[in-house]
C-alpha cells in the first residue's frame, strides 16, 4: 500500500478487508468447482492483488444486522420479483398498448450511502422501475416506472420504493436510520402528499 | 419423472419470460419504457432457467456455477439499465408523450432558476454550463 493514498484505507478496519478478500477467494473456488490447495492458494494471491489494484473506497456498514428482518425482505424481494415479472410480461403480451410511463423522485429518509444503493438496487430488479438519476446529497432517487398515468399509480410506485426503505434499514440501517424511520414512519404525507 | 416436469415447465417459463422481454422490447413506446421490458421479466426468465438445470444436475459444481451466474446477473443489471436509462434521458432520448410526469424535469428546473436568480444577484450571468 502506497502511502500517498492514506484517506482511503482510513475507515476500513483489517476485518472488512478479511471479509472482501474472503468473498473474493470464495468466488475463485467455486469458478474452478474444486476446493484444493491450488484453488485456495491462487485465489488468496489473486484476491490480494485485485484488492490492491482495483482499490475501491470503503463501505460504511452501519455495524447492525437483523437476520429476521433480513429474511422478510428476502421473501418480500422474491415475491415481488415474481408478481412484477409477470405484470411487465403481461404489458408486452397483451393487445393494448402500455400507457405513458413517470420519472418520480423519491424523498428518502436514510442518509447512507450503501442502503441508498441497496435500495435503488432492489428497485431496479423488481420490474416495473428503473433508476433515472440520484441525488446523493440530498437523497433523492428518481425512478422511471413504467405504465403510470394516474395519481394513484404514481402513489402505489412512491409507496413501494419507501417500503423498499424500510425494510432494508429494518434489516441493517444504523440507529440513526430506524431514528428517522420512526420520525417520518408515513413519508407520503409529508410534503402535502408532493415531492 | 416429476423432476423431469418440473424442470421442463420451468424452463417453458423462462423461455415465455424471454419472449415477453423480446415482444416489450417491440412493442414499448419509448427508451425508458424499453428498458423495463429489455432487462427485467429476464430477470426471473434466468432464475427459473438455472432453478431447472439444478434440478436436473444437483451437483455442487453445478449449484455453484449458477450461484455465481445469477449473483453477476443481479448485480449488472441494475447498473446497466441505470446507465443506459440516465444517458437516455440526459441526452433528451425521450417522448414527452409517453410520460405523464417528469419530477426529475421539475427538480432540474427549480434548480436551474436558483442558479439562475443567484447569478443575476451577482451580476455574473455569461458563464453557462448545462449539468
Amino acid at each position: 500500500m502506497s502511502p500517498n493514498r492514506p484517506r482511503m484505507t482510513k475507515g476500513r478496519s483489517f476485518v472488512q478487508q478479511l471479509v472482501l478478500v474472503f468473498f473474493l477467494v470464495l468466488l475463485w473456488v467455486m469458478l474452478w468447482d474444486s476446493v484444493s490447495l491450488l484453488s485456495i492458494l491462487t485465489g488468496v494471491i489473486l484476491a490480494l492483488v485485485v484488492t490492491r489494484v482495483f482499490y475501491l473506497p470503503p463501505v460504511v456498514l452501519s455495524g447492525r444486522f437483523n437476520i429476521m428482518h433480513a429474511a422478510v425482505f428476502g421473501l418480500w424481494f422474491v415475491y415481488s420479483l415474481v408478481h412484477a415479472s409477470v405484470e411487465v410480461a403481461w404489458f408486452a403480451f397483451r393487445r393494448r398498448a402500455v400507457g405513458a410511463g413517470s420519472v418520480i423522485a423519491c424523498d428518502l429518509r436514510t442518509s447512507s450511502d450503501l442502503l441508498m444503493t441497496l435500495i435503488a438496487d432492489t428497485a431496479s430488479l423488481i420490474p416495473g422501475s428503473i433508476i433515472i438519476d440520484s441525488d446523493r446529497a440530498l437523497g433523492i432517487l428518481y425512478l422511471h416506472v413504467l405504465d403510470c398515468d394516474s395519481e394513484e399509480k404514481i402513489r402505489t410506485a412512491k409507496a413501494q420504493v419507501y417500503h423498499i426503505e424500510e425494510l432494508l434499514i429494518r434489516a441493517l440501517g444504523s440507529h440513526r436510520d430506524l431514528a428517522a424511520l420512526r420520525a417520518i414512519p408515513d413519508p407520503m404525507h409529508q410534503h402535502g402528499g408532493e415531492g | 419423472m416429476i423432476l423431469d416436469i418440473i424442470s421442463a415447465v420451468l424452463i417453458l417459463l423462462g423461455g415465455v419470460l424471454s419472449l415477453a422481454a423480446a415482444l416489450g422490447l417491440l412493442r414499448f413506446g419509448d427508451l425508458l419504457s424499453r428498458m423495463h421490458a429489455s432487462a427485467k421479466p429476464q430477470v426471473l426468465g434466468l432464475l427459473v432457467v438455472a432453478l431447472a438445470i439444478a434440478i436436473q444436475f444437483p451437483t455442487w459444481a453445478t449449484v455453484t456455477t449458477l450461484a455465481i451466474v445469477i449473483s453477476f446477473q443481479l448485480v449488472t443489471i441494475p447498473v446497466a439499465t441505470h446507465m443506459v436509462g440516465r444517458a437516455g434521458y440526459r441526452t433528451k432520448h425521450l417522448r414527452r408523450s409517453m410520460l405523464y410526469r417528469d419530477e426529475l424535469a421539475e427538480a432540474v428546473d427549480r434548480a436551474e432558476a436558483r442558479e439562475l436568480a443567484w447569478e443575476r444577484q451577482r451580476g455574473t450571468g455569461t458563464d453557462h454550463h448545462d449539468g
